[in-house]
């Protein structure tokens, strides 16, 4: 069973087994811990690192053929915020803010599981192009068109109610926090390096950036499984409803994403790693957004589902899932 | 001894780390511009604070000041809560051994 042996092979894989030890040390409320300066390191250096990777990809690819892509990722920066807001305040019958909240989260990526599925795209041998760290950066502003979407949502209700605003939603401001936040200047500049970047200067410092990366992200992803367990506790406050949207959100997304990135024309590495942004939640840059901007929004519902629920269905789950529909669809398109 | 204790207040503020600059920002057109933070982890309405990732974690800021300035610091607090942040703002008497020692007193 193709489907099973792809499932025990991602299961498998280091990075993988290190998140499962943390999840089972969270659950058992180990005294393992990370310092939080440590962990502020490793994100550090993973995002630099990819970013890196990033640019010299970029410096060797057809520019002008990655447009279709940037193009399918701003559509899917609009898209699932639009996707999410509209099933939460259906389905769910959340509130304006924590609807939007959710769709911020949820339109944004996770670089935990870009890592991971970028480790599982070259372990099955069909290596996704490093050019995907660009769509990264562009998908992390699916939060300031999700806060739009709450501004607009919250002028018409207020509007309706001849009420006034108690708190605007700064949409520049947002801009200037999104563009100067630590993903962007990260990945961004990482990129510009990356892309500026000789060869033989490469060589000099791939030693630290390229081979030392899987190491450093077995660590980052302890400390995830740690926080995961920890917040996954949490899930019975937010509901069956969460928890069956945490799962079934992504599997949807995923499956958009990894569906029209082949109708764009890509392989399966690059479709399936695709498809793993569209279907990750963000549970670093979104959180503090919506703190600043959402205060009424609940962390407690966003956070545990984004942490708690997405992140481990995706690592565990849903990308061996997302790269055998990669696969199956690649074979009859 | 040369100084001498003094009344103060000890405003404890704990708020979440991503509005610490926003927390800052509100308090410095007060004239505020000493304060202590810690970052802290916990557990409340809003889930858990693992601390792990800037965005489960608080942080406590602790801000010394005179009655008369706490005022106009909690309208500010008030303000924000007003409109929707989640903030804890507690309120302390303290007593402090001023930096400055005060001018000579008779006797």
């Amino acid at each position: 069973m193709p489907g099973f042996d792809l499932l025990i092979a991602n299961l498998i894989q280091p990075i993988i087994l290190a998140f499962i030890l943390g999840a089972i040390a969270g659950f058992l409320r180990s005294e393992l811990e990370l310092p939080a300066a440590v962990i502020s390191l490793l994100a550090i250096y993973l995002l630099f690192s990819i970013g890196l990777e990033g640019g010299r990809e970029l410096a060797q690819a057809d520019l002008g053929g990655l447009m279709p892509l940037i193009g399918l990722t701003l559509f899917m920066v609009v898209a699932i915020p639009l996707l999410v807001y509209s099933v939460t305040r259906l389905l769910g019958r959340f509130d304006i803010s924590n609807a939007a909240a959710l769709a911020a989260h949820y339109g944004s990526v996770s670089t935990a599981t870009f890592f991971s599925s970028l480790t599982l795209a070259t372990a099955m041998g069909t290596p996704a192009g490093g050019y995907m760290v660009a769509m990264v950066a562009l998908m992390e502003f699916a939060v300031i068109f999700s806060l739009l979407i709450a501004r607009v949502a919250m002028a018409r209700e207020l509007a309706a109610n001849n009420q006034a605003s108690r708190n605007q939603i700064r949409i520049g401001e947002l801009l200037l926090d999104t563009l100067r936040g630590r993903g962007i200047i990260l990945l961004g500049g990482g990129m510009m390096i990356g892309f500026l970047t000789s060869d033989s200067q490469w060589q000099q410092i791939k030693p630290f950036y390229d081979d030392l990366f899987r190491g450093m992200l077995m660590l980052f992803l302890l400390e995830m499984g740690m926080t995961a367990a920890r917040h996954i506790r949490a899930f019975r406050e937010v509901g069956w409803f969460m928890l069956g949207f945490g799962t079934l959100m992504p599997v949807l997304n995923g499956i958009i994403g990894v569906t029209l990135a082949q109708l764009i024309g890509m392989d399966v590495g690059g479709s399936f790693v695709f498809g793993a942004l569209c279907a990750s939640a963000s549970f670093i840059d979104a959180p503090a957004a919506c703190r600043a901007s959402l205060p009424e929004a609940n962390p407690g519902i966003y956070l545990t589902s984004a942490l708690g629920i997405t992140l481990p269905f995706n690592l565990l789950l849903g990308l061996p899932l997302y790269y055998s529909y990669a696969l199956w669809l690649h074979q009859i398109v | 001894m040369k100084r001498q204790l003094e009344p103060k207040k000890m405003l404890i503020l704990i708020v979440a780390k991503p509005l610490q600059r926003m927390v800052i920002e509100t308090l410095a057109p007060r004239g505020i511009g000493g304060y202590t933070i810690s970052t802290v982890t916990g557990a409340g309405t809003s889930g858990l604070n693992t601390g792990a990732l800037p965005s489960d974690s608080n942080v406590m800021i602790h801000i010394i000041l005179s009655e008369r300035r706490l005022v106009g610091v909690l309208e500010d607090i008030d303000a924000l809560m007003e409109r929707g942040y989640r903030i804890k703002a507690i309120v302390q008497d303290i007593l402090i051994l001023p930096r400055k020692v005060a001018a000579a007193q008779g006797g």
